[in-house]
């Protein structure tokens, strides 16, 4: 299986892996469009998440994340294709799938003048599982803010009560719209210790963000929508190696002044990619190539030079610089 | 609906906590009714063909009690739930999304029922009021009552459907309340307005109400099929028109 080329089949999660034996998927989405009128939102999209995977779909804004996630959700009609949780069609079977379900939804905002106790009640009610909240909001850590207004949280605790609400009942599939957005970088750790926890205990996740590192630290695998469509579906890391460009080494030579001559020549006919320098640094020399390969004979060359190791410089390529070039002009054209 | 009662009791406690309508359907029409009773009380009144002030009041107030849940509480609690994306939060889970609707317009209800409580027995306590003369008095009062608090609500639900956002529909709900309980003799007796005045007066359903629950209360024999006609045609066109037109998202 090459890397660019979407795959349909959950992978391993990062998680207490499932049986080898394939397991059976919690959602499985074939073909799946859906359109607004004459716009199509989503076109042909395929996936399925395995118990205890964080599946993650990106994309740019108006690529058809939240229509993907509706769909699942069973709140949006679908216009063809497929669309099973646990094996129920989200739309007909809806008593069955929203018990499976728990959403967190982007932008979807709590009542107001209510206290976390009186929601969390009222979760127990719809999803008739008496009890079951005292336990989760122990576990995210909201224990004693039961009698606490909804409006007097800080964003992660909120967050982290919509997260430990989406769990009240039975449910075996959480879909996370936008999770972290809004929040401050220890807030976001504590919500991604959540879902990882939550993964671990076999739920399934399908979660959407614009935070690439989010989505590399959470997501088993990943699927890149562009316009409606899937373009790459893979786990990060084979997603970052396939798609997100070479990686680029910065050799400074001021070091080498005096030492050995010639090292600037013999860099040059390793045959790597020489970007042009910058005027303001002429003894810093920069290539593109493959890390670790590349990255290997420079270091070699060096050393037969007499240089220390700390003259070389890498900046390998990141998920989120796969994403970018996986989106595309799509991003920057239709973002504006 | 096992799931109905649960959800009534959250309403109901987010309810307790809204200043504007807890105050305006339990406080505000008893301090209206003390502050006029207090400078005319109940004595027959020329004006009011002999009838007493607080007499007169306290019916026209009824329609200022449901008027305030009705017409502001109501539709601003939907468009609340509506654009702040709670509505869709809820259709993800099993209950069904419209019985918060259902339930909100039954808290709203129930405050309404207890300002009336409230109003008819500072009127009793303090000022001597006259409760309905007959039995059918009182039935035809409570069924004038059901049938003003039906007409408010179909046209709260009408705000709730065509305002496209809460700000939109806190300036449309601000824009028919006032007018409504101002100038249909809910809060002012339409005896003192200038005939002009009265033109409106005779364009706003709640006009209807008022007087409808006056006879209802007062006088038996009054013919009101303009004013049940009027508020039953409120009630059907408002429902349907709120029911095609109200938007989940």
């Amino acid at each position: 299986m090459t890397a660019n080329q979407p795959s349909a089949e959950p992978a391993p999660s990062p998680g207490p892996s499932p049986s080898p034996s394939r397991p059976e998927a919690v959602v499985r989405v074939e073909g799946l469009t859906v359109a607004y009128g004459e716009f199509v939102a989503v076109r042909e999209v395929s996936f399925r998440i395995a118990p205890g995977e964080v599946f993650g779909l990106v994309g740019p804004n108006g690529a058809g994340k939240t229509s993907v996630v509706e769909a699942v959700g069973g709140l949006r009609p679908v216009r063809g294709g497929t669309v099973a949780v646990c094996g129920h069609d989200p739309r007909r079977d809806r008593d069955a799938v929203t018990r499976l379900i728990g959403m967190q939804l982007q932008e979807s905002q709590f009542p107001s003048r209510a206290r976390v106790g009186e929601l969390c009640d009222l979760y127990e009610a719809i999803y008739r599982a008496p009890g079951a909240s005292a336990a989760l909001l122990d576990s995210f850590g909201l224990a004693d803010r039961r009698r606490s207004m909804i409006a007097e949280l800080s964003g992660g605790m909120r967050q982290r009560l919509a997260l430990a609400l989406a769990q009240i009942g039975d449910v075996r599939l959480v879909v996370l719209d936008e999770l972290t957005t809004g929040l401050d970088p220890h807030q976001r750790r504590e919500t991604w210790r959540s879902v990882l926890d939550l993964a671990a205990r076999g739920v399934a996740m399908l979660l959407t963000s614009h935070a690439m590192d989010e989505v590399e630290a959470l997501c088993g695998r990943v699927a890149v929508l562009r316009a409606g469509e899937i373009v790459a579906l893979d786990t990060p890391a084979r997603l970052t190696a396939a798609h997100a460009g070479p990686s680029t080494f910065t050799v400074d030579l001021g070091a080498s002044d005096g030492l050995s001559p010639g090292v600037e020549e013999r860099l040059d006919g390793l045959g790597l990619t020489r970007l042009p320098g910058s005027p303001d640094t002429p003894r810093l020399v920069e290539f593109t190539g493959s890390f670790p390969a590349d990255y290997d004979r420079i270091v070699r060359l060096l050393a037969d030079a007499g240089l220390p190791p700390s003259a070389v410089g890498r900046r390998t390529p990141t998920f989120e610089d796969a994403y970018l070039r996986l989106v595309g002009d799509a991003a920057g054209n239709k973002g504006a | 609906m096992a799931t109905l009662w649960p959800i009534l009791r959250f309403e109901w406690r987010r309810m307790m906590r809204n200043f504007a309508p807890v105050f305006f359907a339990l406080a505000f029409p008893v301090l209206m009714l003390c502050m006029f009773g207090g400078i005319y009380g109940n004595k027959p009144s020329q004006q009011f063909d002999g009838r007493g002030t607080v007499d007169m009041s306290v019916p026209a107030y009824l329609v200022l009690v449901v008027s305030v849940t009705g017409l502001m509480s109501f539709p601003l609690g939907l468009a609340e739930y509506r654009d702040r994306k709670v509505l869709k939060r809820f259709r993800a889970t099993p209950v069904d999304a419209s019985a918060f609707l259902v339930a909100q317009g039954l808290v709203n209800i129930a405050l309404s029922l207890l300002g009336a409580l409230l109003l008819v027995a500072a009127g009793c306590l303090f000022f001597d009021l006259h409760l309905p003369p007959s039995g059918a008095a009182t039935a035809a009062t409570a069924g004038a009552l059901v049938l003003a608090t039906l007409a408010m609500y179909a046209l709260g639900g009408v705000v709730a459907a065509v305002a496209r956002s809460e700000r939109a529909a806190v300036a449309v709900a601000n824009l028919v309340y006032f007018p409504m309980i101002f100038l249909s003799g809910a809060t002012v007796p339409l005896q003192i307005f200038p005939s002009a005045m009265k033109r409106i007066s005779d364009a706003l359903p709640a006009t209807y109400a008022v007087e409808l629950l006056q006879h209802a209360w007062l006088d038996g024999s009054a013919d009101v099929a303009l004013d049940l006609s009027v508020l039953a045609g409120v009630v059907v066109l408002g429902t349907a028109a709120a029911v095609r037109l109200f938007r989940w998202e």
